[in-house]
């Protein structure tokens, strides 16, 4: 009888309720919006998207006296572009995700990541354009890969962000997602550390998931995944490979830098082809 | 995380058992093989499979028709088919495997069942009587490392077993009254003995053995039948987090035990991650009864020796006694309400029917009661006996100042204050200080849960406080509630008779309450957009400047405060007037201003209707029929009046344009109130 008057009085008052939903940033119960899944309007309209990167380089969204050092010269990735600028707000969101493994963030950071994508991909193909009239080619990578975590850290965590992240834009975008590193050793958390102690203890991190490469020599170089208009490449191989590395953050480019260089290396096996990294990450510090 | 299966026979059935470290099984059996019997038999049929998939197989496991001539295939295939059986059930609407990503058969989720318990890196499973001798593999088994987390040496040679005894008794110290994740369990470790930190699977898997310590899954299947309304029919039965009670509604693929839908809970991830492959360890403080309070003590001596007031030392004698009873059987399943906490059935945790459940008392006090004080003597009776106690407030500050004051009263008692940050976190002592979540980290820990303010936030109305707070009691301790607005189911049961209860009637200076009288006042909305409108009320307020009280001035919205305080500056020249709310960074220095008298009018909202004791204030209270004021905040709100005994005739003004409910049950409490002290003598003047 209790259960039954209290089922009822439940849907009534389900019914009653004021619309909306509970919003997953700030808790507040509001009307959600439809493009940023779980959050309401309040809190999509305080997402520091980064539109015009100011440094072409790493995306940055002020002048970055990072890639004017001499060492910038020589990366092993062309560019990187992010979603957001991370302030206090996205250090939050992706604390709740990272570290308290609040899972639901994943679909609103893919959904996020995935827009900086088009844009970067935009912002591409107007430079391509530009240069070469004529073509009006949308730029496109021929797979996503991401940044690796250790396998201490990933049966820690339970997922790799990374991974998250870069089987969600090869999802919306139709891209294979191939893993090419390993984490050769456990280096620590990184937010702990400065950053020369971060460049030092990056250089032995990474190694090549040897299958990874497999895959890719037999599917994606021999065979290229595009678009069947462009009949063209699926009988011959590739030229440049172009390879887009996902990770969470970027913070001084060290990790990217070091994983590029790693693909770079075992790509001078295929003296035929070159390769270029562009990276794309969720946040640009 | 995956953990190992094996079977084992004792003569007459089969039973399903899990270890988080092989060889400490198969060493507890060798020496144990006398309880199973001339035929015990052991089966190691497959490599770690994950924690869910095991815990499944042991709850579902039903005996197979000549299961002991099994060869080892037989009972792999077993297993192999189990485990596709639950993967099915569990996943039928759910991709199995990672979308969209390349298959390689290696990371997050991608391992494919087969692949994971199929005999990579060289396992070999074995079938062994337990009275012949043992096969090649389980020697190579004790002989060769154990993975990370394990003991690291070989437990089968002379000393191996005696240190991990060691080790079991003290992990099992340590976590005594404790319901930890594995994680929590290492940051403990960490502090408390840093050489186990890391490498304590082996000593829980035996203290586990030795029936010491519960190892359980954070989430898994309700294993209670749901209570569910006949509108709730079609909602399908989720899993439940053992720590904290919610339903666990996040699935997700998890690298730690390879299932692509591994539940996880939403509920309490402040406290860490609770899923269903991680470990949950509880052990209940010690098997001693809970200890009761000494009878007897005469209200004269409470009251001498705590230095309380005449309706006080009543109350407190009251709740004395109640400690001295012995528990009652069952005494809240009777209650039916779900939120309250003793009507969330412990489910799985406390089989039903058993004998004794926490009782409960309430202590209704009103506001400038000095219930802190009432509690001293209660705590003292079960410190004095040897017991341990919980106090539990919702708020961090409350947590703070108290401290100092019980360390003053109990100046031999071990005392551990828990919140969020704090650095005793993993320390055990007999009187325990804690702000609400911190309860979720006790397993029948204490003989007396003290909870104060327990119709604040985040107590009210929230499931999950209510169900670690019933877990963090022992089953035959005793909670005491302390409120000055009990929610109303809890107000009708005292008056029922179902609920034992005591009433302090008066504050500690023995003047009555201020009554609350009403003006009538159009809504503040109406009011802000024709300031003239204000008049009424902005004479009342005048009365209370130029009789030099400080003014609270309650209203409903924060987006009234700020033109509001505008209109006010203008009209009370002189007076310094400042509005705050919970989106003020300078609340706490606009408080301490407001307290010294350098502020005269507060604009503030419910976030002040708690704590604050103001010497010589006035409550106003603008839009009282709002709907964010219930009885609970509208008394509470009354209760800043009239604090101080210097000026114990404080005013209390509602004002609004009608009259409500809420508003009628409020003053009616309070009338209440003072007629009962007025007819128990504890008023001093008539």
């Amino acid at each position: 009888m209790h259960s039954l008057r209290s089922s009822i009085s439940f849907f009534v008052r389900d019914l009653l309720a004021p619309p909306g939903d509970i919003c997953l940033t700030c808790g507040s119960r509001s009307r959600l919006t439809r493009e940023w899944p779980g959050i309401c309007e309040r809190c999509a309209s305080a997402i520091p998207w980064i539109d015009r990167p100011r440094c072409p380089y790493c995306g940055r969204a002020f002048g970055c006296p990072d890639c004017l050092r001499r060492e910038a010269q020589h990366r092993s990735f062309v560019l990187n572009r992010s979603a957001v600028q991370y302030n206090e707000t996205m250090r939050e969101w992706l604390a709740q995700y990272k570290y308290r493994g609040h899972e639901r963030y994943a679909p609103l950071l893919i959904k996020m990541i995935s827009r900086a994508l088009i844009r970067m991909q935009q912002e591409i193909s107007f430079q391509l354009n530009h240069h070469q009239a004529g073509s009006r080619e949308i730029w496109k990578p021929h797979l996503v890969t991401f940044v690796p975590v250790s396998r201490e850290r990933l049966t820690e965590r339970g997922f790799n962000q990374a991974e998250v992240l870069a089987v969600g834009i090869g999802e919306l975008h139709k891209l294979p997602v191939v893993p090419l590193l390993v984490r050769s050793e456990h280096t620590g958390k990184q937010s702990f550390k400065t950053r020369q102690e971060r460049i030092d203890s990056m250089k032995h991190a990474f190694d090549i998931e040897p299958r990874g490469f497999e895959y890719l020599q037999h599917t994606v170089i021999s065979n290229p995944i595009t678009s069947t208009k462009a009949a063209k490449y699926t009988t011959r191989s590739i030229e440049c490979l172009r390879i887009l590395l996902i990770d969470d953050i970027y913070t001084t480019g060290s990790t990217i830098n070091t994983c590029a260089a790693v693909i770079q290396g075992e790509m001078q096996r295929c003296p035929d082809i070159t390769t270029e990294v562009y990276s794309l990450t969720w946040a640009r510090s | 995380m995956r953990l190992a299966v094996y079977g084992l026979w004792n003569g007459r059935s089969w039973t399903i058992k899990r270890s988080l470290d092989m060889r400490v099984d198969v060493l507890w059996w060798v020496r144990n093989r006398e309880k199973l019997g001339r035929s015990g038999k052991m089966v190691f049929p497959s490599d770690a499979i994950a924690f869910s998939h095991a815990l499944e197989i042991g709850e579902t496991f039903a005996e197979q028709a000549g299961m002991g001539n099994w060869s080892l295939d037989e009972w792999h295939a077993w297993v192999i088919e189990l485990l596709g059986e639950a993967s099915v059930g569990a996943g039928k609407k759910r991709k199995a495997e990672v979308p969209g990503r390349v298959d390689l058969s290696f990371g997050a989720g991608a391992a494919s069942l087969g692949d994971s318990i199929s005999n990579q890196n060289g396992f070999a499973g074995w079938i062994w009587n337990l009275h012949e001798a043992a096969p090649d593999d389980v020697h190579r088994l004790l002989a060769e490392p154990a993975g990370a987390g394990r003991m690291d040496a070989a437990l089968h040679t002379a000393g191996g077993m005696a240190e991990l005894d060691g080790q079991a008794v003290l992990l099992n110290q340590l976590l005594q009254g404790r319901s930890l994740l594995a994680s929590e369990v290492d940051a403990l470790l960490e502090e408390m003995a840093p050489w186990l930190a890391g490498a304590w699977f082996s000593a829980a898997q035996l203290a586990s053995l030795q029936g010491r310590l519960a190892l359980d899954a954070g989430v898994a299947a309700d294993a209670r039948p749901g209570e569910r309304g006949p509108l709730r029919l079609g909602r399908q039965g989720l899993p439940r987090c053992r720590r904290c009670g919610s339903e666990a509604t996040g699935r997700t693929a998890c690298a730690a035990c390879g299932r692509a839908d591994c539940a996880y809970c939403e509920a309490c991830l402040a406290l860490g991650r609770s899923r269903a492959c991680s470990l949950l360890l509880r052990t209940a403080a010690g098997g001693h009864p809970a200890v009761r309070a000494a009878a007897g003590q005469s209200t004269a001596a409470v009251r001498g020796r705590w230095g309380l007031s005449a309706a006080q030392g009543d109350a407190a004698c009251a709740a004395l006694g109640f400690l001295a009873e012995p528990p009652r059987r069952g005494s809240a399943e009777r209650s039916g309400r779900k939120w309250w906490p003793l009507a969330v059935h412990a489910g799985h945790i406390q089989p039903v029917g058993k004998p004794f459940a926490p009782s409960r008392f309430l202590l209704w006090a009103v506001t400038g009661a000095g219930k802190t004080e009432m509690i001293f003597p209660l705590l003292s009776s079960i410190l004095e006996q040897g017991g341990r106690v919980l106090v539990a407030t919702p708020r961090r500050d409350v947590v703070l100042e108290l401290a100092p004051r019980l360390a003053k009263a109990f100046s031999d008692t071990r005392i551990v204050t828990l919140y969020g940050g704090s650095t005793e976190r993993w320390q055990a002592g007999e009187l325990t200080l804690a702000t609400t979540h911190q309860l979720m980290r006790f397993y029948q820990a204490f003989d007396l849960v003290v909870i104060d303010e327990l119709d604040a936030f985040p107590y009210h109305n929230d499931p999950m406080l209510a169900f670690a707070a019933q877990n963090a009691c022992k089953p035959d301790g005793k909670f005491v509630y302390l409120s000055a607005t009990p929610p109303r189911p809890l107000q009708r049961e005292a008056v029922r008779g179902t609920l034992q209860h005591a009433k302090v009637p008066v504050r500690f200076h023995g003047h009555p309450l201020p009554v609350p009288k009403r003006i009538s006042v159009k809504s503040i909305e109406q009011c802000l957009r024709q300031p003239l409108l204000l008049k009424r009320l902005t004479e009342v307020l005048r009365q209370s400047l130029e009789r030099d009280a400080q003014v609270f001035l309650f209203v409903s919205r924060i987006r009234h405060i700020d033109p509001l305080v505008r209109i006010l500056c203008r009209t009370f020249d002189g007076y310094r007037i400042e509005g705050t709310s919970s989106e003020d960074p300078l609340r706490a220095a606009k408080v301490v201003s407001f307290r010294e008298r350098e502020i005269r009018l507060l604009v503030t909202t419910t976030i002040l209707e708690r704590g604050v004791t103001v010497p010589r204030s006035d409550v106003f209270i603008a839009d009282a029929d709002s709907g964010l004021f219930d009885e609970a905040s509208l008394v509470q709100m009354a209760g800043r009046a009239g604090r101080s005994s210097e000026d114990p005739a404080g005013r209390v003004i509602f004002a609004s344009p009608q009259w409500t409910i809420s508003q009628k049950r409020a003053v009616q409490q309070i009338v209440g109130m003072n007629r009962i002290a007025r007819k128990n003598g504890y008023l001093k003047e008539l």
